[in-house]
C-alpha cells in the first residue's frame, strides 16, 4: 500500500417503513431487515461521538431495557460490535439471543414499538493524502470524528477484513507496533475524539 | 469571520471543513452554482423560521444561493390548515368541506407567482405550502421538509394531504414516530436542531444572570426548579407545580414556570390564570408570562436552575429540551415524544411518567450535585454532537448529494 487516501462519511438516517410493536415482531422483522439497520442501530452510538456510558451500547438493547426485558437488554447489549466485521453475523446473533428468550416470556408485549432505521451513507475524499509517516500524522490530526469512524469501523464491515485501515497501512510500512497498538484501542469504551488523541499519542510516541 | 466559521468553536475545525466539502462536492454534481429555495409560512415565530433563521445564511455562506420565501394566505386559509394541522395529531371526526379544499387550492394558485423555477432543489415546510409542488419542473428535486406529527392522522386529513405528499422526490420528518405508515416515497430522519449562537443558548455574563433573577424576585441562593414552556395543558405546567409541591415538603426550593402566551390563545390564558390561581398563595413560585422574544431572559432562567422539568403529556420534537441540555442542565422530561430521543433516561437526564417520578427525580437532583454535574457534562456534549444546527446542515448537505448518486 502505497498511499494512504482519507476519506471521511456521513450518514443520514432513512425510515424503513418497519416497527415492531411486539418481541415477537421484531424477531420477525430483524431477520430480514438491511444491513443498514443494523449497521445503524449498532454503531449509531459511536458514530455520533459515543460519549455516554456504554451499559446499553446499541439501541436494540436500550429498547429492551425501557420495555422491561432486562435479560434481553442485557444479553443484548454485550454484544460487542466492534469485534464484527460481517453484519449478518449480528443479526443472526441479535435473532437468536431474543428467539431464544422469547421462549421462556409469558407475553411479549411492549409499551411502545421498536423503529427500524436505516442509513444513507456518503463516503467523501477528504483530498488529504499521505506517503510518509510525517504525512500521516498530519492527516489524522486534520481527521474529524466521522474520518476515524470510517478508517477504524466502516471500512471493515464494507470490505469484510479484520483490521483497520490505519494498522494495515501501518503494517505495510513495517510500523508493526504501532499498528498493533491502533488495533488495541477499544472504540467499544471510548469516544471518538479520544480514539483520535489515543491514535496520535501512538503514533508520535 | 464567515459566519459558518464562528461555529468552529462547538464543533471543531474538521467539521467545518467536512462542510465545505460537502458543499463543493454538490456544486461538482450539479455541474453549476447550486440553487436552493426554502418555502414555509412565516419569517418570524415558531420553530421552523427560527431554524431557517440561522440556516439560510449558512447555506449562502458555504456558496449555495439560498432564497427562502413565504407562502400567503389569507386568515380562513390559515384557519384551514389549522385545522388539517390539528387532524394530522388527532383524528376528531371533524369534517372537510369542498369549499375548504377549493379555498387550499384557490391560494396555491395565488401563491403560484413565487419562482421555484430557478432553483435546483425546492425544500417546501409543512402542509400549508405543499400544492406548490404542482409547479415542480423536470430536473428538479423537491422536498416536503414535514415538522409535524403525522404518525395517527385523521383519514380524511392524511388523505387531502397524500394528493401532494407522493408528487415530492423525499419527505423528512423528525422522527420516526411521526411518519404514517402508508407514505410511498423516501422518509429521511432529520431531527431540529438549537443555534449556539442564538441569543437564546449564547453565554452570558453572571451578573446578567443575578440581574434577571433579582428582576422577578427569585432568590439565586436558593435551589430553582424550571419549566420553560407555553401555557398549554399538554405540557402540564400543574403536574410539574404539584410536582414542586412534593419536593417542597422537604427541599426548600423554588419554582419557575416561565412561559408566554398569545392575545389570540385562549387555551393559554385559560392555563395561565388556573396555575396563577392553584400557586398564588405561594412566594417561592413565579409564573412568568414573558413577551416571546425574551431569548436572553429565558437563557438565564435555565442557565440558574437547579433542575429543568419537561414534563409533557403529549409533545412534537420539544427542542426546549435541547436547549436546556445545551447548557449542562440534565432534563426531567415527560416520556413522550421527541423528549424520549433527547434524554437517554438515567444518562442524560430523566424520563418520568408520573408527577411522583417527576418529584423523586428532582430530590435526586437537588441533593446529589455529583450526580447534577456528571450528567451535566455528558449533556453539554451530547446536545454539541447531535443538535446543534451545523449537524441540520450536514444533513440536508448529505441528503442533497444523495440525489446525485
Amino acid at each position: 500500500m502505497e498511499e494512504f487516501v482519507f476519506k471521511t462519511e456521513f450518514w443520514i438516517p432513512i425510515w424503513t417503513n418497519k416497527k415492531a410493536r411486539s418481541i415477537s415482531e421484531f424477531v420477525d422483522i430483524i431477520k430480514i431487515i438491511d444491513e443498514g439497520s443494523i449497521f445503524y442501530h449498532f454503531y449509531v452510538n459511536i458514530y455520533n461521538y459515543h460519549n455516554l456510558p456504554t451499559i446499553y451500547s446499541n439501541s436494540f438493547a436500550y429498547w429492551f431495557y425501557q420495555q422491561g426485558y432486562q435479560t434481553l437488554a442485557e444479553k443484548i447489549s454485550i454484544i460487542d460490535a466492534t469485534l464484527y466485521n460481517d453484519l449478518n453475523s449480528i443479526r443472526h446473533e441479535v435473532s437468536f439471543i431474543v428467539e431464544e428468550e422469547l421462549k421462556n416470556l409469558k407475553d411479549d408485549k411492549v409499551f411502545y414499538p421498536f423503529y427500524f432505521i436505516s442509513i444513507s451513507r456518503q463516503v467523501v475524499d477528504i483530498g488529504i493524502r499521505a506517503k510518509s509517516m510525517e504525512d500521516f500524522v498530519k492527516g489524522i490530526e486534520l481527521s474529524s470524528i466521522n474520518s476515524i469512524f470510517y478508517h477504524m469501523v466502516s471500512t471493515k464491515i464494507d470490505n469484510r477484513k479484520a483490521m483497520n485501515d490505519y494498522s494495515e497501512w501501518l503494517l505495510s510500512k513495517s510500523f508493526s507496533e504501532k499498528a498493533e497498538k491502533i488495533l488495541g484501542i477499544d472504540l467499544y469504551t471510548s469516544n471518538l475524539i479520544d480514539v483520535k488523541n489515543k491514535i496520535l499519542e501512538i503514533l508520535k510516541q | 469571520m464567515s459566519q459558518i466559521e464562528k461555529y468552529t468553536e462547538f464543533v471543531g475545525r474538521e467539521f467545518i471543513e467536512e462542510l465545505k466539502i460537502l458543499a463543493n462536492n454538490l456544486v461538482s454534481k450539479v455541474g453549476k452554482k447550486v440553487r436552493i429555495l426554502h418555502v414555509n409560512t412565516t419569517k418570524e415565530g415558531g420553530g421552523v423560521a427560527e431554524i431557517l433563521n440561522s440556516l439560510v445564511p449558512l447555506m449562502n455562506d458555504l456558496d449555495l444561493e439560498t432564497d427562502w420565501k413565504i407562502f400567503k394566505g389569507t386568515n380562513g386559509f390559515f384557519k384551514f390548515t389549522k385545522k388539517i394541522h390539528n387532524l394530522l395529531h388527532l383524528p376528531t371526526g371533524e369534517k372537510i368541506t369542498s369549499q375548504e379544499i377549493a379555498l387550499y387550492l384557490r391560494t396555491t394558485y395565488d401563491n403560484f407567482s413565487i419562482n421555484t423555477e430557478d432553483y435546483d432543489f425546492v425544500f417546501i415546510h409543512d402542509p400549508q405550502p405543499m400544492g406548490l409542488i404542482l409547479k415542480k419542473q423536470k430536473n428538479q428535486k423537491w422536498i416536503w421538509r414535514c415538522h409535524i406529527d403525522t404518525s395517527t392522522p385523521d383519514p380524511k386529513a392524511w388523505d387531502f394531504l397524500k394528493n401532494f405528499i407522493d408528487a415530492y422526490d423525499v419527505a423528512i420528518f423528525h422522527l420516526p414516530e411521526f411518519i404514517q405508515e402508508d407514505i410511498e416515497i423516501k422518509s429521511y430522519i432529520i431531527p431540529p436542531s438549537i443555534d449556539p449562537l442564538h441569543p437564546k443558548n449564547i453565554e452570558l455574563d453572571t451578573n446578567f444572570i443575578e440581574q434577571t433573577l433579582s428582576k422577578f424576585n427569585v432568590d439565586p441562593e436558593k435551589p430553582i426548579l424550571l419549566q420553560v414552556s407555553r401555557f398549554d395543558r399538554l405540557k402540564d405546567p400543574i403536574g410539574v407545580y404539584k410536582a414542586y409541591r412534593i419536593v417542597k415538603r422537604k427541599y426548600d426550593c423554588q419554582l419557575v414556570l416561565l412561559g408566554s402566551y398569545a392575545s389570540d390563545d385562549p387555551e393559554g390564558e385559560e392555563v395561565y390564570k388556573e396555575v396563577i390561581n392553584i400557586a398564588s398563595s405561594d412566594k417561592d413560585v413565579f409564573i412568568l408570562n414573558l413577551p416571546p422574544t425574551s431569548h436572553l431572559e429565558v437563557n438565564a432562567f435555565q442557565r440558574a436552575a437547579t433542575v429543568v422539568f419537561q414534563k409533557s403529556i403529549r409533545e412534537g420534537f420539544g427542542l426546549v429540551v435541547s436547549e436546556a441540555m445545551f447548557k449542562g442542565k440534565p432534563v426531567i422530561g415527560g416520556n413522550v415524544g421527541g423528549i424520549r430521543r433527547q434524554i437517554v433516561d438515567g444518562v442524560t437526564g430523566f424520563l418520568v411518567n408520573t408527577i411522583e417520578g417527576a418529584a423523586y427525580r428532582a430530590i435526586q437532583l437537588i441533593t446529589n450535585k455529583e450526580m447534577r454535574e456528571r450528567m451535566g457534562d455528558l449533556v453539554r456534549e451530547y446536545v454539541k454532537n447531535r443538535f446543534l444546527i451545523t449537524r441540520h446542515l450536514k444533513d440536508y448537505l448529505v441528503l442533497l448529494n444523495r440525489f446525485y448518486d
